[in-house]
């Protein structure tokens, strides 16, 4: 198996078990992005609204997820939890890791949205008497997000690359099989490149689309 | 619980060894980064093709794949192909081309919000091209540049850590060796949490310095730092 710098039919032979990778690598990307945006919406509100003590803890929670390394808060999320009790699969514990680490990002983010609504949009809302919830969930928010869409799909783009990481912490995604296949066979060259080919297939068209989309909004301002 | 203790304080000068290995690390990273980001989005604005397309074609496929794959691509893959780099050289060429490749459109966006004007004005008072892209575009796009550059640094400073996976004997590869040693994991793993947290400090710092100095000597064009972070790391062109 071991000849000639590029074997297509051990290339061949590993692709099922490569995109057995990629759908768990999908599913993670899925659901850690949908609750890192969540999060951040949360964050964001929190941090607007200027509650004293929740303010800072949650400006404080957000520079340690941006101060510190991915790798390490996965370590900590996999090695110290169980410690207190706290049982989760390893893929589980990822994809947490991964919405809380980018929803730090996210925040920023979607703030700088709430904020480009104009007040106008506030005293309307008022004068129509909305509530304040009513408010931020019909009126402020679904406009601050659509404002945003381009950079929040630059860090859901993020997510994907990004989720390549839970492979250090024994999750099963596309990035674990390639290594997996690799070490079991002594050959890395077919399942790291194919790998790297899958991520870029999905990654490059995605970045595309949200230039797009970018150029669309840009008009629009 | 003590005893735990003991052992992190024991092994501290292994850790802060690696903290000296993630430093010089780092140090590689920010000049790998910063030429990759220069070269490459310089020749992206070039007109001519032979030079804009290939290097286009580069910062695309390292924005395009998770660095995790190509350090690993680095590692197991260029030795088939008769390159044999040490760890510590495939890491720091792998993160500075990563994240070169994401700052080379820093470079390029900086570059192409002078306003045209400038051009117009340096070309009127008899400026050769050259002349006035080094000594009247070139500095007021620089000043554009620190804020994002920012993020980047600060981002270099995280990614060392991924290091740690091909061998290099890093801060977290070495307390993840004193962990399984010793069992202390919560202890070490928050001791290279707080030591990774004071690094961006460190790194944040030091740029607001430089962005002021940037700004009193070039004049702030920019919405300062604040406005960059809510830009995800050239993520979108």
């Amino acid at each position: 198996m071991n000849h000639g710098l590029w074997n297509w039919e051990f290339a061949a032979h590993v692709l099922p078990e490569l995109l057995k990778g990629l759908a768990a690598t999908l599913h993670i990307s899925v659901v850690s992005g949908t609750i890192a945006v969540a999060l951040g919406v949360a964050w964001a509100v929190l941090l607007e609204l200027r509650m004293p003590v929740v303010s800072h803890a949650v400006r404080g929670l957000i520079e340690l997820v941006r101060g510190t390394p991915l790798l390490v808060q996965l370590y900590v999320a996999f090695y110290v939890l169980p410690m207190y009790g706290i049982m989760a699969s390893a893929e589980v514990t990822g994809i947490a890791g991964l919405a809380l680490y980018f929803s730090g990002y996210m925040t920023a983010v979607i703030q700088a949205g709430i904020r480009s609504v104009p007040p106008g949009q506030w005293e309307a809302a008022r004068a129509i008497g909305f509530t304040p919830a009513r408010t931020w969930w019909t009126v402020v928010l679904p406009q601050a997000l659509r404002k945003v869409l381009p950079p929040i799909g630059s860090y859901l783009l993020l997510v994907l690359k990004e989720s390549s990481m839970l492979s250090a912490i024994t999750v099963s995604d596309l990035l674990h099989a390639a290594n997996t296949i690799g070490s079991d066979n002594f050959r890395y060259v077919e399942p790291l490149t194919i790998a790297a080919l899958i991520y870029f297939a999905i990654s490059y068209p995605f970045a595309r689309v949200l230039r797009v989309l970018e150029s669309r909004l840009d008009v629009n301002r | 619980m003590d005893s735990e203790f003991a052992a992190v304080v024991e092994h501290m000068p292994f850790i802060l060894g690696g903290l000296g290995v993630t430093l010089q690390l780092f140090a590689y990273t920010v000049i790998v980064t910063i030429l990759v980001a220069f070269v490459f989005g310089l020749a992206r604005l070039s007109r001519h093709r032979w030079l804009s397309w290939p290097a286009g074609a580069v910062v695309e496929l390292f924005r395009g794949t998770p660095i995790l794959a190509q350090l690993f691509w680095a590692f197991y893959v260029l030795p088939f192909f008769g390159i044999d780099l040490a760890p510590m050289l495939s890491a720091l060429l792998v993160i500075g081309f990563n994240q070169g490749s994401y700052s080379s459109e820093i470079v390029r966006g900086g570059i192409l919000s002078v306003p045209p004007g400038q051009w117009e004005a340096s070309r009127a008072l008899g400026y050769r091209p050259l002349t006035a892209f080094g000594s009247i575009i070139f500095p007021q796009a620089l000043a554009i540049m620190i804020p994002p550059f920012t993020n980047i640094m600060i981002s270099l400073g995280k990614f060392t850590a991924v290091a740690s996976l091909v061998t290099v004997p890093e801060m977290t590869s070495r307390a993840m060796a004193v962990r399984s040693a010793t069992g202390a994991t919560m202890q070490v793993l928050l001791l290279i949490l707080v030591l990774y947290f004071a690094l961006s400090l460190a790194i944040a710092f030091a740029m607001g310095r430089l962005e002021k100095w940037a700004g009193s000597r070039y004049g702030a064009t920019s919405g300062g730092s604040d406005a960059a972070l809510t830009q995800p790391t050239g993520a979108v062109a």
